[in-house]
């Protein structure tokens, strides 16, 4: 926020002072080049004389002003990875020389408005300027080697992303419609969070349950598409420790954008991660608490329900399914018809969700029956049924 | 010519096929009078830009606070058909428009080569739009205006009739296509050289390329998406055992089309503009030759540049830095057209009517789009940006502020020639100020959301974004809001407005030497180019001008 007004501040100042120090000089320019009527001028002079010393302090001004963008400008988020600090630079050179030749195009135009206006009456044409070969040589060989260095340097930050450091540590991501499965196959745990310790460096393993979803944290600058049945992989060193959001940045569905709002990177120190994989480990096995267990298995992101302190909205709410559960289907019981809900979503289709008719086909996982152990679907089906 | 000197007044040349509008029933049928057509086309367009205007302000009423309003699967729906409308059947289709309302005209031609396939690709269209709208009734596709399977595979009914939809449109486009270049490379006017050819007709030539090039493989894709919905085949659908489908084959055959698509949009657009800024600045387009060879260097490049929408799918890193190197090359050519345009303006006597005022606006707002695009041809950049706000805020500087100010500045331009009436100017500047402060209040702050984190195509959002989100649907709404003096100066001006001249603003292409409205066969004569398109200031008298209105300075030798 404090960076977007800024931005703007800076921008909207430079191209104040830019402005009004290029129009003074430009006029300056044009008064002497441009005086009508002046047959006598032919074009190929005019063009030359209006590259002038003028134009080349605008230029200079608005390329100070650029710099000073680029320099100052901060619009990106907290740098909490080793590649955050040179996306970032490479970002905020682009946005200098943008800030640039924005300045310059803008300038130009606005100038343009004001000092070649048609006066009341006049009816003339402007000089019949076809064109200079010496300025198309210029615009067009001065971007193509701006473009052909920023080429250049994007390609070596990317080069320094790609390489596979040699002591990373590997975390399985396996994404569904909706949620997010962190496992770590050398501890034999899993997690709704990314714990990261940091300062390692970390290689995930990406892949996707379902449809294409996207990995992303914003904090670290990473991001990269979980493509079902095929696994993509990414590099990066977390060195800020905090708690950043993960994100879902391809469309995957009604939960799309919950899935970008219930799962957290954490950074720790090695030794804090060592205690929290420790715990894990002892907890594996348990029959565990059932608020845990409704986030595991992904439940939050689409039921709403109280006790849980979950509040989706794709699915229907669970606030009452104690209660609601026995009259749905008669001669069942309220038990029978949780249980199969969970392991074949699509038996029964509940009336109403929370904005509207439930979806039929519904976008439940129907593979629970098989991640689930026996214990956990006990105590989530028990769980469900003291929601009265 | 030939093919169509035999129709000279209106006339059903075959039963149901009509030609010509003598009342205003002759525009609800199949017509083979391309201005017919060209009028068939923006209105329709124009009405489906208002459809996809109210689900826009729906989208922002949904983002005005972080917490969803709407079920989610509504919200996906409101952005797929946002975006499926405003790219299908308003920007492509009002540029084709304007291309057959305007080539015959401008290259002296009475009608376009194949009027019959040109009435074709009208219906077409309108049948593809009405199939699209038609998908509300069985559960409306809910995947995005990008369709990526699996998610497609699994969305509603709906999505089957998008898809038919999209072919019957793109087909329109192809037969559009096709009939641009022959009417263009056949049907010019005695003395109407390549070097006298308008820029907008350069610009459609262009574009036609790109169509004829790119829509197939769009097709193509569409018809496996179809057969893995409706025929249990499985191109992109895969499967545990390492058989089935690639998803990821979809994306290439999709953007192999659908980045071109984005040249096709601005392309016909950047020729507008190129026609109205040497008018309003009374001097020569600056550098004809490289603004229209930078069109075909475009769709040249267009056509390689399409992996930059799949920078995180995991390509090989080698396709990740050819796609990077084309995507920034391209820049080049588009900052060549944005300085020559520059030079046109200077030193020019510069009339700030609203179609120029539009034009203008097109550069001005065109650079932001063009420059965030090369921070987005940056692969470390874009793996942070990619689907998020960021590209949100690009696209509609490029499309919007593109595009659009480009479609307004052609509708204002080219309104006397088209109804034979003046628009109401104090109007149309309204238009040009709500329209530009809303556009801009909406989508600027965007380019901070997407870098701060936001994802696009979320109905709910971090709470720490809803000041700017806030702010962005004010714009929204503002910019809603801003279409009303369009609709009133358009339909008031189209009854009652001052009755237009033939030439209103002075202008020296073909077009302007006829009647407002031309008569059914365009010219009375035949008409002989005998000066360049943009010859201001070199004592060419524009048409209807009896005598020079001030001592012109001596042609320069060029």
């Amino acid at each position: 926020m404090l960076g977007a007004i800024t931005a703007i501040i800076v921008l909207i100042g430079g191209l104040g002072v830019s402005l009004a120090v290029g129009f003074y000089i430009l006029d300056r320019e044009l008064r002497h080049t441009l005086r009508p009527p002046q047959p006598a001028v032919t074009p190929a002079v005019v063009t030359h004389r209006v590259a002038g010393p003028g134009a080349a302090i605008f230029a200079l001004v608005t390329l100070f002003v650029g710099i000073l963008v680029g320099q100052y400008v901060r619009l990106m988020p907290l740098e909490a990875s080793s590649r955050a600090g040179q996306v970032d630079l490479l970002f905020n050179t682009m946005l200098g020389i943008a800030a640039t030749i924005f300045l310059l195009v803008e300038g130009i135009l606005v100038f343009s408005a004001f000092r070649f206006r048609r006066q009341k009456g006049e009816e003339g044409d402007g000089l019949p300027i076809h064109g200079s070969n010496r300025l198309e040589f210029a615009w067009t060989v001065i971007p193509a080697l701006i473009v052909l260095w920023l080429g250049a340097y994007s390609f070596q930050i990317f080069a320094q992303m790609s390489t596979i450091p040699s002591d990373a540590m590997t975390v399985e991501v396996v994404s569904r419609q909706f949620q997010w499965e962190f496992r770590y196959p050398d501890f034999d745990i899993t997690s709704n969070d990314l714990y990261l310790p940091q300062d390692k460096p970390i290689q995930l393993k990406i892949t996707s349950a379902d449809v294409i979803h996207s990995f992303w944290v914003p904090a670290f600058r990473v991001k990269q598409d979980a493509v079902p049945m095929h696994e993509t992989e990414t590099f990066f060193t977390a060195n800020v420790s905090g708690k950043y959001r993960v994100v879902c940045a391809e469309l995957c569905g009604a939960g799309h954008a919950r899935m970008g709002l219930i799962s957290y990177a954490i950074v720790q120190s090695q030794t804090e991660f060592d205690a929290w994989v420790a715990e894990q480990q002892a907890a594996a096995g348990q029959p565990g608490d059932p608020v845990a267990l409704f986030a595991k298995y992904g439940c939050n992101a689409c039921h709403t329900l109280a006790a849980a302190n979950a509040t989706g909205l794709v699915g229907p709410n669970l606030d009452n399914i104690g209660t609601n559960a026995g009259t749905r289907v008669s001669g069942m019981s309220a038990e029978d018809y949780i249980r199969e809900s969970i392991l074949n979503p699509n038996t029964f289709i509940a009336p109403q969700c929370p904005t509207g008719p439930c979806a039929s086909p519904s976008v439940m996982p129907p593979d629970l029956g098989a991640r689930i152990p026996e214990s956990h679907l006990d105590t989530l089906v028990s769980f469900l049924l003291e929601q009265k | 010519m030939t093919e169509t000197a035999h129709i000279a007044t209106a006339q059903t040349p075959s039963g149901w096929i009509r030609h010509g509008a003598v009342t205003w029933h002759d525009y609800f049928t199949f017509n083979t009078d391309h201005k017919v057509i060209g009028i068939q086309y923006l209105v329709t367009t124009f009405i489906f830009f208002l459809i996809g205007g109210l689900l826009a302000m729906l989208i922002r009423y949904e983002l005005f606070t972080p917490a969803p309003e709407f079920n989610p699967e509504t919200y996906n729906v409101l952005f797929t058909i946002h975006g499926s409308i405003m790219i299908f059947l308003w920007v492509i289709p009002a540029l084709a428009g304007f291309g057959n309302y305007l080539v015959p005209l401008m290259i002296g031609a009475n009608d376009m080569a194949f009027p019959r396939l040109n009435a074709a690709s009208y219906w077409l269209l309108l049948i593809g739009g009405l199939t699209i709208i038609a998908g509300f009734l069985f559960g409306q596709a809910n995947s995005g205006w990008t369709a990526y399977p699996p998610l497609s595979l699994r969305a509603p009914t709906g999505q089957t009739f998008w898809i038919i939809g999209v072919i019957i449109i793109g087909t329109s486009s192809m037969l559009g296509a096709i009939n641009f270049l022959v009417t263009i490379a056949l049907m010019r006017a005695p003395g109407l050289a390549p070097g006298r050819l308008p820029l907008f007709c350069w610009a459609i030539v262009a574009t036609s390329l790109l169509v004829v090039c790119a829509t197939p493989v769009l097709t193509a894709a569409l018809i496996m998406l179809l057969l893995e919905r409706m025929g249990g085949m499985m191109f992109f659908q895969p499967m545990p055992n390492g058989e089935g489908g690639d998803p990821v084959m979809w994306q290439h055959l999709f953007w192999f089309y659908s980045h071109p698509a984005v040249y096709v949009m601005i392309l016909p657009a950047m020729g507008i503009v190129s026609e109205v800024l040497p008018v309003f600045s009374r001097k020569p387009v600056f550098g004809y030759k490289a603004i229209a060879g930078s069109s075909l260097a475009i769709a040249l490049f267009g056509l390689l540049v399409w992996g930059h929408h799949m920078f995180t799918t995991g390509l090989s890193p080698w396709l990740l830095v050819s796609f990077m190197a084309s995507s920034m090359v391209i820049g080049v050519p588009t900052g060549i057209k944005i300085f020559n345009w520059l030079g046109t303006i200077w030193g020019g006597k510069v009339e700030l009517r609203t179609p120029m005022l539009f034009a203008m606006g097109f550069v001005a707002m065109f650079v932001i789009g063009g420059l965030s695009g090369i921070t987005l041809g940056a692969v470390p950049v874009d793996i942070h940006v990619h689907d998020t706000y960021y590209v949100v805020a690009h696209l509609h500087y490029v499309l919007f502020g593109g595009s659009v100010f480009a479609l307004y500045a052609g509708l204002y331009f080219w309104f006397p020639k088209i109804t034979g009436r003046m628009y109401f100017e104090r109007l149309g500047k309204i238009h040009f100020w709500l329209n530009f402060i809303g556009f801009n209040l909406t989508f600027f702050p965007m380019h901070w959301l997407g870098l701060q984190g936001m994802p696009r195509r979320v109905a709910e959002y971090d709470p720490q974004f809803q000041a700017v989100n806030m702010l962005a649907s004010l714009g929204a709404f503002l910019l809603g809001i801003s279409v009303l003096p369009f609709l009133v100066n358009a339909l008031l001006s189209w009854a009652w407005g001052k009755k237009a001249s033939d030439n209103p603003w002075r202008a020296l292409t073909l077009e302007w030497q006829t009647t407002s409205p031309p008569p059914i066969h365009n010219f009375s004569a035949p008409p002989v180019v005998e000066h360049g398109p943009y010859d201001y200031g070199m004592g060419v008298l524009p048409h209807g001008e009896k005598a020079p209105p001030v001592a012109a300075p001596a042609p320069a030798s060029d």
